[in-house]
């Protein structure tokens, strides 16, 4: 098998869309990443990292059909019925949050009124559900009715009744209590609440122009949405009901706090498998094992004080028996090492695998696209006109290799400029099919040898197989900024816009001189100033 | 007698409503029109006749899906429209194969480079798609929506818009939407033209949209408001009336999308305001369906889709039969699909030497993970959809003939054969050789019972070919394109 290492340089010009980069980040080559040196904080480049996050502009967003759910089994309890398919789909751009992939509709509206309905309807049905959120209900009047819609509007609303609402919420009572049946009006609160926009979408309002401080409720609503994908807790509104979330000191609190509850935890898995590709596995026992086993990974690389990059370095891996059968690790269960295995970190998972399938096998140019795009943040283009993304490469001759079918990639100018910024790492991961299976040639075919030869570009670029790729992204400077930059766009439910290059370079730059810790990361990001402000879209 | 939205409708299985159909009762709602209503159903398949790759012994791609010769359809239907024969829907039905949608450009698919996507748009908007790759938009209002604007408010509902594929499921897939309208308060910097109408999913919503508050005719005196009718209405207007204390404190950009939603709010208002309306008698034949008890749950690249469509077919054929609308978008699967469609629904997944392969997302059935014949299976599994929905309405009386016989079901698919007959040509899953399939309208002047082999008329072109015929050709375009296909239509 030839190496798909020897690719002209000059066909790599022109593909690429990047953030840009400093030095100390691993700017320079359009195909490279950045070298392989450690991205030693904000040291040893030319240029050096200043600034701060912007000033987020504030996007009024739905919630997601998850930020939803999450918001109300908080606050309802669990088992609480929530038809999340009644809502319109969310974006996968990659994140469920994307406000650019919302518009208004009449089946929000129809799908929030029968979740609302069937929500109020468990929740009347047994008395404990009930007074979980009206503890006082037993005395069923109008002050208790009152209690309990600021306690509703607290939860769901991230933020209290104004005189004007509770008027409103009276005129429901009256409608609902011509019988004195209190379970009735609450009925009629709970969707009334739950339809409302101030449920629906975080709004954070104020005059167009200049930067504006954030009001308490909507500090909280921040941190809880980002860091745990649903409204605000009774901790959080206490907090900032007492002015703690004003201060740094506070916020990072109360973050400390979120990040390590089982819904923050939850909150990173879910990124990472957006991120990564494989939020949306099948339920089925083999890619249920595959979840488990990159969610713990996740909890691992995302706990206080570590370095994310266990996320590609990890030499152990978490599997049940059938999933280490799977792969080819014995039949043990638990943290298994990877030991001879030519493997490492999550790009060895077969949830990873199974994002860069296609046509029943993997594509070593959307595994290789993929790594660009998510990891480095590098922008692949569009393919031209004449170029059929429709079905794989076919070679005239009827016997090829894999290999040797992706000759035109290589060959013909017009394709080779970008697919050699993506085959070469796909083909690097060629030992892993489609579900992550260890192979040594191609399916059914011995004499089609897979070398696992590929390159990242750049400096060092080379490697073999999935092990020593891991290494590469590992060693990337890039991937801080890369990383940080994915953070920025899920915390802000956005693509990016102008401005998120600065923002970008110092959380990169936070991540870099930090130790790689996304914990730590974030905990800075909250704690600064900015976090705590606002810009209105005009 | 009443039937509350939340309870009496939930559990009564096929309630007969109204009284013997006299030809004094048939007026039909709101519109009132003297003979039977004229209907419109888009039905939209998101893969095409056949998958890609060539029989290797004959060079040919097997398509097993559209009829060999043109003329009266003579011959057994083959295997992706048997199921329409199997329920004597022959003589009510007409192929319509040899479509385009003319491309530009170098590509070897005939000006497409990544062809999915792009064929939606055109097809159900007849709107050229110029707006890049990939587009998952219609550029143009769909033709349900503007048949709605036309015939809609003759109605209680001026159209539905149903899906069947209740999500993406699979990695790397997404889920189009085939119905669309124009984009109102547009920001011209970066807004699309359109915005699509969301489809309804789920069969219990469905049903409260038609059936909520809905009273049978009785000979006394009209019956009480519902209660839950009056709950609803009272909580959708104190939503607005809230919002408007909360519209001041928001910038401008929050006003316009919050506006949006408060607007969709009130149309919904709007409609609990209409459910409080008694309807007017009724044939005998409008029945309510019972409610579904709960949506089919999704596992595994399949939420139950057939038992989805199943049930969604049941409100269409109610919605008809009570004259609660006229116009349907119904969208069985999504280009580009990601649904995993299982053997049990009769479709087998096979490999060019026939070996038996693994349930594939449907999109990669056309791409090696079955053969021309799993395809065509699939397209059957397609076509039976439509054959329920039709053999339901041949069974219901009309104010003349059948429900059918007065109703255009159009079903469309997203890909054509390509130049398939052509060994030189590049294989098939473009948008030449495109076809569609026109079930029932006989009174409405469809030509049925027939294979006609078009020169390259555009597929929207049978879709405005059935607005014609349920407009009394009053509308004369769909987006770019005027004129009907030959010979469809009387």
């Amino acid at each position: 098998m030839r190496s798909p290492a020897l690719l002209l340089a000059a066909l790599l010009a022109g593909c690429t869309g990047e953030i840009r980069l400093p030095p100390a980040l691993g700017g320079g080559t359009a195909a490279g990443i950045g070298g392989t040196g450690a991205g030693s904080g904000t040291g040893g480049g030319d240029e050096p990292i200043i600034g701060a996050p912007v000033i987020e502009r504030s996007t009024t967003r739905r919630l997601s059909r998850v930020e939803v759910h999450r918001t109300l089994e908080n606050v309802f309890g669990a088992g609480v019925p929530v038809s999340e398919d009644q809502l319109p789909e969310d974006g996968n751009t990659p994140f469920d949050n994307d406000v650019q992939e919302q518009a208004p509709s009449m089946r929000l509206v129809e799908g929030t009124e029968t979740i609302g309905i069937e929500v109020a309807d468990w929740v009347v049905a047994q008395p404990s559900r009930l007074t979980r959120i009206s503890p006082c209900a037993t005395t069923g009047d109008a002050a208790c009715f009152e209690a309990t819609a600021q306690r509703l509007a607290r939860a769901l609303w991230r933020r209290p009744m104004d005189a004007a609402d509770l008027a409103d919420v009276a005129t429901l009572r009256g409608h609902a209590t011509s019988g004195g049946n209190f379970a009735g009006a609450v009925k009629m609160l709970i969707r009334f609440v739950l339809l409302h926009p101030a449920f629906l979408y975080r709004t954070e309002g104020g005059r167009d122009g200049e930067p504006q401080r954030l009001a308490p409720y909507e500090i909280a609503t921040r941190l809880a949405l980002m860091l745990e994908g649903r409204a605000p807790d009774e901790a959080l509104l206490a907090a900032a009901e007492a002015g703690e979330l004003d201060t740094p000191e506070g916020r990072r609190g109360q973050a400390e706090r979120l990040m390590s509850g089982a819904a923050g935890k939850e909150q990173q898995r879910r990124f990472v498998a957006m991120w990564l590709g494989y939020s949306k596995l099948q339920t089925n026992t083999l890619e249920t094992a595959m979840r488990a086993e990159s969610d713990a990974l996740v909890d691992r690389a995302f706990a206080g004080g570590a370095d994310y990059r266990l996320l590609f370095t990890s030499d152990e891996t978490f599997v049940d028996a059938s999933l280490a059968t799977h792969y080819g690790l014995g039949t043990g269960s638990g943290w298994v090492p990877y030991g001879a295995a030519n493997r490492r970190g999550i790009l060895s998972h077969g949830s990873f695998s199974i994002a860069g399938a296609k046509f029943g096998d993997t594509s070593p140019t959307r595994r290789g696209k993929f790594v660009r795009e998510r990891i480095f943040c590098q922008k692949m283009e569009l393919p031209t006109e004449n170029v059929d993304v429709d079905q794989p490469p076919k070679s005239n001759d009827p016997n090829a290799c894999k290999y040797d079918r992706y000759v035109e990639h290589r060959s013909n100018t017009i394709c080779a400029g970008c697919h050699a910024q993506m085959d070469p790492i796909g083909f690097g991961l060629e030992n892993l099919d489609h579900l992550g299976r260890w192979r040594a040639h191609d399916e059914g075919r011995p004499e089609c040898v897979v070398s696992g030869e590929g390159t990242v570009g750049g400096t060092n670029g080379t490697f073999v197989g999935p092990k020593q790729l891991a290494d590469r992204v590992a060693a990337s400077p890039r991937i801080d900024m890369c990383l940080a930059s994915q953070l920025m766009r899920f915390e802000a439910g956005r693509t990016a816009q102008a401005g998120d290059d600065e923002s970008a370079r110092w959380l990169g730059a936070q991540l870099a001189s930090g130790g790689h810790d996304v914990h730590a990361l974030l905990l800075a990001y909250v704690s600064h100033e900015n976090f705590a402000l606002r810009r209105v879209e005009p | 007698m009443k039937l509350s939205r939340r309870a009496a409708l939930r559990g009564a299985g096929g309630t007969l409503l109204g009284l013997p159909l006299l030809d004094a009762m048939v007026g039909r709602a709101h519109g009132q029109v003297t003979g039977a209503p004229k209907r419109f159903v888009l039905v939209y398949c998101g893969i095409g006749p056949c998958g890609e790759g060539r029989n290797q012994a004959t060079g040919m791609p097997d398509e097993q899906v559209l009829p060999l010769l043109p003329g009266p359809l003579t011959a057994p239907l083959r295997v992706g429209l048997a199921p329409l024969e199997a329920m004597g829907l022959k003589n009510d039905t007409t192929v319509i194969s040899g479509l385009r949608i003319p491309r530009t450009g170098p590509g070897r698919r005939f000006g497409s480079s990544g062809f999915h996507y792009e064929t939606m748009g055109p097809i159900v908007s007849g709107v050229g798609e110029t707006h890049g790759m990939y587009s998952r938009s219609a550029w143009g209002p769909s033709a349900d929506w503007l048949l709605a604007q036309r015939i809609g408010s003759q109605t209680r509902l001026p159209s539905l818009v149903y899906r069947v594929q209740a999500a993406e499921y699979t990695n790397g897939y997404a889920v189009d939407n085939i119905s669309w309208r124009p984009r109102t308060n547009r920001n011209p910097q970066y807004d699309p033209l359109t915005i699509r109408n969301d489809p309804t999913i789920s069969p219990r919503t469905a049903f409260d949209q038609l059936f909520t508050g809905y009273t049978p005719p009785g000979m006394g005196p009209p019956p009480a408001p519902d209660p839950e009718l009056l709950r609803r209405k009272e909580v959708l207007a104190r939503v607005q009336a809230s919002y408007d204390r909360l519209k001041p404190k928001l910038g401008a950009h929050d006003r316009t999308k919050l506006d949006e939603h408060i607007a969709n709010v009130a149309e919904l208002e709007g409609r609990v305001d209409q459910y409080l309306v008694p309807p007017p008698p009724q044939p005998m034949t409008c029945m309510v369906p019972a409610r579904p008890p709960a949506d089919p749950m999704a596992m595994a690249g399949y939420g139950d889709e057939d038992t989805r469509a199943s049930q969604l077919i049941d409100m269409i054929h109610m919605a008809f039969a009570c004259d609660l609308t006229r116009t349907v978008s119904f969208e069985i699967t999504s280009s580009m699909s990601g649904i995993r469609l299982p053997n049990s629904l009769g479709i087998t997944y096979r490999s060019w030497d026939n070996s038996p392969l693994p349930v594939p997302p449907l999109h990669e059935a056309t791409h090696g993970q079955g053969n021309h014949l799993s395809v065509a299976e699939a397209i059957a599994w397609h076509i039976k959809q439509v054959g329920r929905l039709a053999q339901k309405l041949k069974s219901t009386p009309d104010v003349t003939g059948t429900l059918l016989d007065h109703t255009a079901i159009i079903f469309v698919m997203e890909a054509g054969l390509g130049k398939a007959r052509d060994p030189n040509e590049f294989p098939p899953h473009t948008s030449e050789g495109m076809a569609a399939v026109v079930v029932g309208g006989s009174s409405m002047g469809m030509q049925l019972g027939r294979h006609i082999v078009s020169a390259g008329e555009h597929p929207a072109q049978v879709l405005l070919t059935g607005m014609r015929a349920v407009t009394n050709n009053a509308v004369m375009s769909l987006g770019d394109l005027s004129g009907e296909i030959a010979g469809l239509r009387a």
